[in-house]
């Protein structure tokens, strides 16, 4: 054995971890990574770094995701799904009268974790998450050369434990394990304050598609140390676009033309997306334009930035409330923020830049991609799990105060919000009747006095060997971890042992059932890429069938003239009749076979026709002159 | 290759995580540094990696780290956990008493406060200059024992020596203890007037 290791060319001797970073955005999502100590996301063959946070569940079997799902949004809304990212870790009663305003169904079957009904199957948010999350997974395999199977999830800092484990669970079922959930405030100021090692205040105003987040924040000496963090995560870009769509553009084109259906899905579905457009246009300009086609007619008129800020005002209000309470958690004023960073891309909109210099008496920063910075930082998350990224860390904060139900129905609270994390609390316990086996936890998350008050996170449980009453002495620990997510064990002094907990989750799945979905998931993804490759090879055959059935006479024509021969003619024939055949089949790799096989056979006219073409363009060029 | 992490230890106390001896004045500028470099040693996302015991090591270290943090850097928290460390803590009704000197005052407020919220507008609009008047009274007494606590009393602790037994020890930590409860109730009387008056 040598005993210096002979390096092969381009191999490494240690393999390093590769861990992506990914922003699950309600809109768009992306997936970075980390290349010579910097973060940079990862783009498409078209060079686009958004992937739209848009999954369809196509009538031919395919799932498209995706740019590829956008054109399904109007062709097919009750099989498209948008804004998933809204309904991870809800019931149905979350959703409430937003229901109304969804092209696809809700089924009723199941009120505590929603399913969304597509056809005859029903798919849980978690699982409509992770295909885009294996989009994204696809996306970054083909740009890195090699498996991807580890990443850094964000999400908004005020999502509940539900929703983070919720979005945990995508990533499972996606085929991803993910090292951390990092919230997004937190993630873009790493990327904000990457390169430039700054010290100081921060605050992050971060509003999305569907979520509202403000983080103060301290940096010193590369640790990002949360203060306080405050927000909504029913509020964001997709509230602007629904106000202007179903509050104005709808009402206003009902009563101009009265006859027209305007709770049809379709119609609604096009009023969104323009709205959303004319939101977009009107940060460039003081006016757009909104064309409404409808059965029978156009609806056309033109909004001004003016109304549109007034209609908007509300929301902006709304967050201007969080920063004040952020700010008021944190023990700050908003004058004593040194920077102030705009995350998301409602921020592009004017009335919101205004609004948040007006609040911290400074222009915000905006140098970094509003819809990149998140993916970005995750990427340097990723570089930090991994070791790459050596002298950085995130000191984060849980959002919502943790409490355990009490008789009565208060709350006890056991950690209070804003908490830096890991945060533990521990609670004795013991029991009131003889022979007691078990053992009743309610934990809830939030402000309220009222257990009823607050959101449901989960019961525990507890299962202890009988004993008489009082003797027990169950020490029970509530550890919410760095992701921000529960984890209760308790241990009973008296047996000297740990005691067993049962968990049943008010808002998600159980393990069971993310195993279940892990494993379909993965059979379903082998024939979803079966009926995928079926149906491209189709479009594909088709295509060049027509094409060559147009070049036929051109063939005739040729072979007149001596430039083909007869035999090659009726190559192109026999190949082309293959073709016809095997399209008729479900065998892709065969169609793909009789592509190439008729490829193969018209290379010799299609040289002669762009020579015919190019030689016309000369001699016309020529005849000009 | 940095050494394996050792636990803390569950019940390892606050002061001695921080590397603090037991003193009550507390330089918090010097302390974030040294909060600052152990979270960099504990953080569970420097042992992502690492063996699960490991990662169990840091979750637990951070969790306490953390506590220990929060507690020491307010004062109030600060000299309670003292108090509850050196085993001073009686349970009894003294903590939920008002406290003596502000006995009569206390009872005022609660009698006006009674009165508010079952007034008409014009009636409280005629009671609320008293009640704010009373809430700062309040919060005057509150300041002055949060200026006691920081003064003479931590001074008096921290002037104590190493070998001083607990007969040295206990009048400071009764002082002590009696001006966090009276601050504690005080603080509960200023939260009603606050939800009443806004």
């Amino acid at each position: 054995m040598s005993k210096i290791p002979l390096p092969l060319a381009g191999a490494h001797l240690h393999k390093e971890p590769r861990v992506v970073g990914i922003d699950l955005g309600t809109t768009n999502s992306l997936v970075a990574s980390m290349k010579d100590g910097q973060p940079f996301v990862i783009r498409d063959a078209e060079g686009d770094a958004l992937v739209p946070s848009i999954v369809c569940f196509h009538p031919d079997g395919r799932t498209l995701v995706g740019k590829a799902a956008r054109r399904c949004l109007f062709e097919h809304p009750e099989r498209t799904v948008y804004s998933v990212k809204r309904l991870m870790g809800r019931g149905l009663a979350d959703v409430g009268d937003e229901r109304a305003n969804l092209p696809y169904v809700l089924s009723d079957r199941h009120p505590e974790v929603i399913r969304i009904q597509v056809g005859d199957r029903l798919y849980t948010p978690p699982e409509v998450s992770a295909q885009i999350l294996r989009e994204l997974k696809a996306r970054a395999e083909a740009h890195l050369g090699e498996t991807v199977d580890q990443a850094v999830i964000t999400v908004p800092a005020y999502f509940n434990d539900s929703q983070r484990q919720a979005t945990r669970d995508a990533g499972r079922i996606a085929g991803l394990d993910v090292l951390r959930i990092v919230n997004e405030p937190t993630a873009a100021c790493l990327a904000y304050g990457l390169d430039r090692r700054r010290e100081g205040l921060v605050a992050v105003y971060d509003l999305g598609g569907g979520t509202f987040d403000v983080s103060i924040l301290k940096l010193r000496d590369g640790i990002f140390e949360v203060l306080s963090t405050h927000g909504d995560t029913r509020l964001g870009g997709d509230d602007m676009d629904r106000i202007f769509a179903y509050n104005v553009i709808l009402p206003d084109l009902a009563a101009r033309y009265p006859d027209v259906d305007v709770a049809d899905a379709e119609l609604r579905e096009r009023a969104r997306s323009a709205a959303e457009q004319a939101k977009r246009a009107l940060t460039e300009s003081e006016t757009a334009l909104v064309e409404l086609p409808f059965p029978g007619g156009v609806y056309s008129r033109t909004f001004d930035r003016e109304e549109f800020e007034h209609w908007i005002d509300e929301i902006l209000a709304r967050t201007e409330t969080s920063c004040r309470q952020a700010l008021a958690d944190a023990g700050v004023t908003a004058v004593e923020i040194d920077e102030v960073v705009l995350v998301g891309g409602s921020t592009r909109v004017p009335a919101v830049r205004r609004r948040v210099a007006a609040l911290f008496g400074k222009q915000p920063h905006t140098e970094l991609n509003p819809d990149e910075v998140v993916a970005l930082g995750a990427g340097v998350q990723a570089g930090i799990l991994s070791g790459q990224v050596q002298d950085l860390l995130l000191l984060d904060v849980n959002p919502l105060s943790l409490g355990i139900e009490t008789y009565g129905g208060a709350v006890e609270k056991l950690i209070p919000r804003n908490s830096t994390i890991p945060v533990s609390a521990r609670q004795g316990f013991s029991t009131a009747v003889d022979g007691q086996t078990a053992f009743d936890l309610h934990v809830v998350q939030g402000e309220r006095e009222l257990a009823a008050d607050n959101r449901s996170l989960a019961r525990f449980k507890v299962h202890i060997p009988p004993m008489p009453a009082g003797y027990p002495r169950l020490e029970v620990t509530f550890m919410v971890d760095e992701n921000g997510i529960l984890a209760v064990s308790a241990y009973e002094h008296r047996s000297q042992a740990e005691a067993r907990i049962e968990v049943r989750p008010s808002y998600g799945l159980t393990d069971d059932e993310v195993e279940e979905m892990v494993i379909a998931s993965f059979e379903h993804a082998e024939a979803d890429l079966q009926v995928r490759q079926l149906v491209e090879a189709h479009v594909e055959a088709e295509q060049v069938i027509l094409a060559t059935q147009k070049q036929l006479p051109s063939a005739e024509a040729f072979a007149g003239e001596g430039a083909l021969t007869e035999a090659e003619v009726e190559q192109i024939r026999r190949t082309l009749a293959a073709l016809v055949e095997a399209n008729a089949s479900d065998d892709a790799r065969l169609i793909r076979a009789k592509i190439e096989d008729l490829e193969l056979a018209t290379r010799k006219l299609a040289a002669l026709v762009l020579d015919r073409a190019v030689g016309t363009v000369l001699e016309g060029q020529s005849l000009a002159r | 290759m940095s050494e394996t992490i050792q636990p803390l230890g569950r019940d390892a106390d606050y002061f001695s995580v921080l590397g603090l001896s037991r003193k009550l004045d507390l330089d918090l500028q010097a302390l974030e540094p040294v909060f600052h470099a152990l979270s960099r040693r504990y953080h569970p996302d420097k042992y992502r990696l690492a063996s699960s015991r490991e990662r169990m090591i840091a979750l637990e270290n951070s969790a306490l780290l953390n506590q220990a943090y929060r507690t020491l850097r307010d004062p109030i928290e600060r000299a309670a956990y003292l108090v509850r460390l050196e085993g001073a803590t009686s349970e009894g009704p003294a903590q939920n008493a008002p406290p003596q000197d502000l006995f009569e005052e206390i009872l005022e407020v609660q009698e006006l406060l009674g009165e508010f919220k079952f007034a008409g507008g014009d009636e409280q609009a005629a009671l609320r200059p008293q009640l704010e008047a009373k809430r700062a009274e309040l919060q005057a007494e509150q300041d002055r024992r949060s200026a006691q606590l920081a003064g003479a009393l931590f001074q008096q602790w921290d002037a104590l020596p190493e070998t001083a037994g607990p007969e040295q020890k206990a009048p400071i930590l009764t002082a002590i203890r009696r001006v966090i409860d009276e601050r504690a109730y005080l603080r509960r009387v200023l939260d009603s007037l606050t939800q009443a008056l806004g």
